[in-house]
């Protein structure tokens, strides 16, 4: 099982045990990308009439699952130094994860600004405030989710003698997708509706 | 703890990122003619780009473990780079097999356009195995240069290799898939 039983001085990564942990996770994440693709595909029509939805897509989903690979990779390297231990109180995971939110926040606040700048030039339809409000508003929402949902897969993961090297980023990246859609919708509602 | 080594090193990355996301954005804008001539492809485009994208960021994932547990330096000979890339190219190729499965199933169900012949279905099937096979290929061998052009720069893996590899992977795959569809798509359909 990856480098998880096997102490570093033998370490050996068998393609076969990757596959073994990976396939299946691999094709349910797909399966539930694919019916939330579906689900978006649909309701094209409605979409189109709030570009702001169409345009925010794209950078939320990239940039949550970005921030969530970071802190999913140094979670998994540091449970195979030993040096963060499985636990929600450990204090390296808790700094791993207060530097995640703060990278998150400053993203999404320049994230913002940018899009509140361009609204002059896009017909995107919101006053700049409002669209600075919708994206900031989501990307807190998305950055502070996905770092829950990568702590806690990595948690679940390395306790079920998984290596969350595996098993982590599939995970967070398909939920952060389905997370910026819902957060971007809600903030859309809440700010402009 | 090096908060501010993550700071430093991830965040202009992920604006850089942030960026070549827009750039695929463009060339999916460029692939009108293929989602044209084969109907349905575009619902198939998404999945096929996560999937590339986690395929390679666990690669990376587990290359930076490996270098932090100092097994990474044997560059490569070690066993642990072969294994890596076997594992890559057989998920890539098993995920481009099942998806469009998956994919036709979906499909099936009653909210959801059906699609429109078996000649469709079967050009999609064709695109997706090309595509996972050569995405496959050069995603390993450039998760395993991401990894190693890190070290040498003395960052850490963990901050680059996943942002970096996304969002190669996105665009690489709109790439090979657009090249796929064009050859594939311009023979059967």
């Amino acid at each position: 099982m990856g480098l998880l039983d096997r102490r570093s001085d033998n370490v050996n990564y068998d393609w076969k045990d990757v596959f073994r942990q990976s396939a299946l996770l691999l094709l349910l994440m797909g399966f539930i990308g694919i019916i939330g693709g579906q689900v978006l595909h649909q309701m094209e029509e409605t979409l189109l009439q709030f570009p702001v939805f169409l345009f925010l897509l794209p950078l939320m989903n990239d940039l949550g699952g970005n921030l969530g690979c970071v802190l999913a990779s140094r979670l998994g390297s540091g449970f195979h130094l030993g040096i963060i231990d499985a636990a929600i109180t450990d204090r390296e995971l808790n700094e791993n994860v207060l530097v995640t939110l703060i990278m998150g926040l400053v993203t999404y606040l320049s994230v913002g600004l940018a899009v509140a700048a361009s609204s002059s030039i896009l017909p995107l339809g919101p006053t700049a405030m409002n669209l600075f409000i919708v994206a900031v508003g989501s990307g807190i929402i998305v950055t502070v989710g996905t770092a829950l949902i990568t702590v806690a897969v990595s948690l679940i993961s390395y306790k079920k003698k998984l290596d969350p090297d595996n098993i982590t980023i599939p995970v967070l990246t398909t939920l952060a997708d389905l997370l910026s859609i819902v957060s971007i919708f809600f903030m859309v509602w809440l700010v402009i509706l | 703890m090096e908060k501010l080594k993550v700071i430093k090193e991830s965040l202009p990355f992920l604006f850089l990122c942030a960026g070549g996301g827009a750039a695929a954005g463009l060339v999916l804008g460029q692939m009108e003619y293929i989602f044209e001539l084969v109907p349905g492809l575009i619902a198939l485009v998404p999945a096929m780009i996560d999937m590339r994208g986690n395929i390679a960021s666990t690669m990376g994932s587990r290359l930076g473990s490996a270098h932090h547990v100092g097994l990474i330096d044997k560059g490569w000979r070690s066993s642990i780079v072969s294994e890596n890339i076997k594992a890559t190219v057989t998920l890539s190729l098993f995920v481009a097999a099942f998806l469009p499965l998956i994919f036709w199933a979906t499909s099936l169900l009653p909210f959801v356009e059906s699609l429109a012949s078996f000649r469709v279905l079967a050009a999609i099937y064709l695109i997706a195995i090309a595509t996972g096979l050569t995405t496959g290929v050069l995603l390993s061998f450039i998760s395993y240069f991401a990894v190693i052009l890190s070290i040498r720069y003395d960052l850490d893996p963990d901050n680059l290799s996943g942002p970096a590899l996304t969002t190669v992977g996105d665009v690489l795959t709109l790439l090979v898939l657009f090249l796929w569809a064009y050859l594939i798509g311009g023979a059967i359909m």
